[in-house]
């Protein structure tokens, strides 16, 4: 990519539409009161008091894959825990991928019971442990459900499936066995902070967790689901359009179009509905056009 | 099949590489009389360069134009139909790809409606084709319907930012999820579902 265009979409950023006041601004203290509520703050905090190896199956459509997973991984300090992933479809000596744990802020749970309904349905045992399935439907047609079956013991998700708001299952992963070690529980305050924070609000439900502009990426959730927008120069004489590819529960949509007189490609990808996609790439304006 | 069509049809084969030189020969002097068949062969082109490099050097070249000339320039060799199709490659190719080297003037930007300043859930996009949001996100073809070149075109545009949409989901799906573990619950379901990294064996089918 050429020195200029780098310039130029660093100027060109964008800004991310703010819909309203960004979230730093003092809300009321959130209050996990009821038992779903409950059941997913510790589901969304899990990570900071198990530790744990097993072994997942994975499936979307045409696709199954047999993951080895442990956490953390035992040769990493106690400050950077980190995960391991093998997929064991892998002929031989599959690699190691590492994988960060996500220490969810209290408050998300009060982001997410407004645009989730939330819900503790049926039990099942999955590996050998009694489980309740939390169910989180979606309020507006901008997310996607999701039906997770927690340890009741441990609060961790053992199985889940992401579906569409209609019922058509996207994917689903399930432990087929899991063992639970020992591990010192994480101090609180070793969350980083900078990865965790509470951006500006894009569009309903979502608000920015993390943006370069130099590069030209800004990431945005609503406490569950994420998406992350490219902006990329494009030939200024591209047609404009729009396409989209759906693999499981990840959405990849891109659109060419103009910003002043550049041409952009905007790609959006993210385990979000098409509408989403769409309305971020409309949040990606000009810093000169104004909003 | 209508004589238009056929004429596409031809010209498609060319620019595959795939026409003989009788092929060849009719596209270019139907190119010469019809404006319409040119802009097509012009528009072929840009998707077909967008698609390969995502940039777009000379847009208002005529191609046609340069390989006819090229064809008639009067040497013998030319004559012969292999190198007659080896010039018409060989110059198309020179002409596009030699134009990357230029900057793209200011008075070749088309004009169109600034699709970030349409707000709205469902944005009108030029050459846009519905999407369904479910698994197989393909437009719906309408029965019945004239399928003219417009259509064509926006066939071939959707189509190609389909593609794009492809190529940026194998190129950035790992980007997105190292994003997408953070907030997660299962950080790792994140990975898996990013294309997998060079040297794995694909996911079983």
């Amino acid at each position: 990519m050429r020195y200029w265009s780098l310039r130029l979409l660093g100027a060109l950023w964008l800004s991310v539409m703010c819909l309203s006041v960004s979230a730093q601004a003092a809300g009321p203290v959130c209050e996990v009161a009821t038992e779903p509520e409950q059941a997913l703050a510790k589901l969304l905090d899990v990570h900071r008091a198990i530790s744990y190896e097993g072994t997942v199956l994975y499936e979307r459509a045409d696709n199954r894959q047999f993951l080895e997973v442990a956490w953390p991984d035992q040769k990493a300090p106690n400050e950077h825990r980190q995960g391991t992933l093998r997929r064991l479809n892998a002929k031989v000596n599959p690699q190691v991928e590492f994988w960060p744990s996500a220490f969810v802020p209290k408050d998300r749970v009060c982001d997410l019971s407004k645009f989730y309904s939330l819900s503790l349905e049926s039990s099942r045992v999955i590996a050998g442990r009694l489980t309740r399935k939390l169910v989180l439907r979606p309020r507006d047609t901008l997310r996607l459900a999701h039906f997770i079956d927690v340890d009741v013991q441990t609060g961790m998700a053992l199985g889940m499936v992401t579906a569409e708001p209609g019922g058509k299952v996207l994917e689903r992963f399930e432990f087929a066995a899991i063992r639970y070690r020992e591990v010192p529980a994480l101090e609180t305050g070793v969350t980083d902070d900078a990865l965790s924070a509470r951006g500006r609000d894009v569009i309903p439900g979502y608000f920015v967790i993390a943006e370069n502009s130099e590069q030209g990426v800004f990431v945005v959730s609503d406490g569950w689901a994420t998406a992350s927008v490219f902006v990329e120069p494009l030939s200024p004489t591209a047609p404009s359009g729009e396409g989209a590819v759906i693999d499981g529960a990840t959405l990849t949509y891109t659109r060419g179009t103009r910003v002043g007189s550049t041409g952009v490609l905007i790609s959006v990808l993210g385990e979000v509905p098409v509408v989403t996609a769409r309305l971020l790439a409309d949040a990606v304006r000009s810093a000169g056009s104004g909003s | 099949m209508t004589t238009s069509e056929r004429e596409f049809e031809t010209l498609s084969a060319v620019m595959d590489g795939e026409a003989d030189e009788l092929e060849l020969r009719r596209v270019l002097d139907s190119t010469s009389s019809d404006p319409a068949l040119r802009e097509r062969w012009r528009r072929q082109q840009m998707v077909r360069e967008l698609l390969q490099t995502r940039r777009i050097s000379q847009p208002n070249i005529e191609v046609s134009s340069a390989v006819t000339e090229a064809l008639t320039s009067g040497k013998s060799a030319l004559r012969n139909p292999l190198w007659s199709m080896a010039v018409a490659a060989s110059v198309t190719m020179a002409i596009v790809l030699g134009g990357q080297q230029l900057l793209v003037p200011q008075s070749n930007v088309m004009q169109g409606t600034l699709v970030s300043d349409v707000v709205g859930g469902v944005v009108p996009v030029l050459g846009a084709q519905p999407i369904q949001a479910s698994l197989g996100a393909r437009a719906l073809p309408v029965a019945g319907r004239q399928v003219d070149s417009t259509d064509n075109e926006r066939r071939e545009v959707a189509a190609m930012y389909e593609r794009l949409a492809q190529d940026r989901y194998l190129n950035l799906g790992r980007r997105h999820a190292s994003a997408a573990a953070r907030t997660h619950p299962a950080p790792y379901i994140s990975y898996v579902r990013a294309p997998a990294a060079t040297g794995e064996k694909p996911p079983l089918q």
